[in-house]
């Protein structure tokens, strides 16, 4: 990957990377600096990422430094489950994105991330499964454990679309 | 592979999304008989619900993750494309130097003491070219007559002299002095300005603008004994008290 690739990667993925961030974290601090994190990363190892698996490389790099910054995060201060179930239920919703958001947050993050891949990015089972170090079968079940419990959390609906 | 608890939900997928065989949908009916506490669960699996991107969401600093690898640039190739610029500058350097030579052979200001009473001050807080009285060509020249002087220490900048009456502080190259606790004169080239304390009341009030009030060649010297200004300027002085 040359510094031009590299660039282009700032310009075509970091929407998207965001995106990815914003939806585990719900924290835009800690995505950005998640984001800075990879992006200097990729930098650092350029020569060894080539350009067709830069996406998915810093996908990967995102939700694995999300996971350590989350472990220790949990170390420090006992982990936020009461401030999920908070916002699970003090939020009058306005419309059904704003609740899809709120259900995703109540996931585990490794079933945040495969539906967020599958949905946002559209990745594969393989691909997603690739990118997170999980089996296929196990991506799949993470994305019906996942869809089940945003179903569960909003109840029914038609068509989210 | 085996259908058990941990993995059956993939299975369900793969029939709800069109992907199981006949075989393996006969495996998963098989295993959710065996398990009918599971029979409900692919109704609670809605294909239809996915999630959007907010594609307003942006990462509006993008410029903060773009880097750049510092660039080589070969002597050759930078001095043809500086070719203009370096001619340039070896042009200026040549005629500084030049400059510099001839200020040099100039001939030597002629330093006098011009030893003038304390100004009085006017309403306006400004001493005019009338107030500041003592003409300069009136004043007595007296050449080398360091030792009648009680010359204070005004040796490093930003050294703050003080008298009973009188303070010197030199700043750099911007030289101000108080003359008494009240008036606060600062002397530049061409003018003698008094402020009034009572309003300004440190020595602190000069702002960074105020250093263009500049004295150039001329230094200051207090005889604190006789609460005299000595102001050791250089030829042409005419200039001095004009406004």
């Amino acid at each position: 990957m040359t510094e031009n690739d590299y660039n282009d990667c700032v310009n075509e993925q970091s929407d998207r990377l965001f995106r990815f961030l914003t939806g585990l974290s719900a924290d835009s601090p800690k995505a950005k600096d998640v984001m800075q994190d990879v992006f200097l990363r990729l930098w650092e190892r350029k020569s060894e990422v080539e350009v067709s698996k830069a996406r998915a490389w810093m996908f990967r790099t995102a939700y694995n430094r999300w996971i350590d910054l989350q472990r220790h995060n949990k170390f420090l201060v006992g982990g936020d489950e009461s401030a999920l179930q908070c916002q699970k239920t003090e939020n009058a919703y306005s419309d059904l994105r704003q609740v899809l958001n709120e259900a995703l947050r109540t996931l585990p993050d490794v079933q945040k991330s495969v539906v967020l891949l599958r949905d946002y990015e559209g990745y594969s089972y393989d691909e997603i499964g690739k990118i997170l170090s999980l089996s296929e079968q196990k991506v799949k079940v993470y994305i019906f454990r996942a869809r089940t419990a945003l179903k569960a959390y909003i109840g029914k609906i038609e068509n989210v679309i | 592979m085996k259908i058990t608890i941990d993995n059956y939900e993939a299975y369900i997928l793969d029939r709800i999304e069109g992907n199981l065989s006949a075989e393996g949908q006969k495996e998963l009916d098989a295993f959710l008989v065996s398990h009918p506490e599971l029979q409900d669960v692919a109704s609670q699996y809605d294909p239809s619900l996915r999630l959007l991107p907010d594609m307003d969401e942006v990462f509006a600093d993008k410029e903060s993750l773009k880097r750049y690898e510092p660039t080589a640039i070969s002597y050759k190739h930078w001095f043809s494309s500086h070719k203009l610029g370096i001619i340039s500058a070896a042009a200026c350097v040549a005629v500084l130097f030049g400059a510099a030579i001839w200020l040099f052979n100039q001939p030597k200001a002629d330093l006098t003491i011009a030893e003038t009473p304390l100004p009085v001050v006017k309403e306006d807080n400004v001493i005019t070219k009338e107030a500041s009285a003592p003409s300069i060509a009136a004043m007595p020249r007296v050449k080398k007559a360091k030792s009648n002087v009680k010359t204070p220490q005004i040796n490093s900048k930003d050294s703050i002299i003080k008298s009973d009456k009188l303070v010197i502080y030199m700043s750099d190259k911007l030289v101000k002095y108080e003359i008494s606790t009240t008036k606060l004169v600062l002397y530049h080239s061409d003018k003698l300005v008094v402020y009034d304390t009572a309003t300004k009341s440190d020595l602190n009030i000069f702002k960074p603008d105020d250093r263009r009030m500049i004295v150039e060649n001329i230094s200051l010297r207090l005889d604190t004994l006789q609460e005299k200004l000595l102001a050791y300027v250089p030829k042409p002085i005419k200039n001095l008290f004009n406004n």
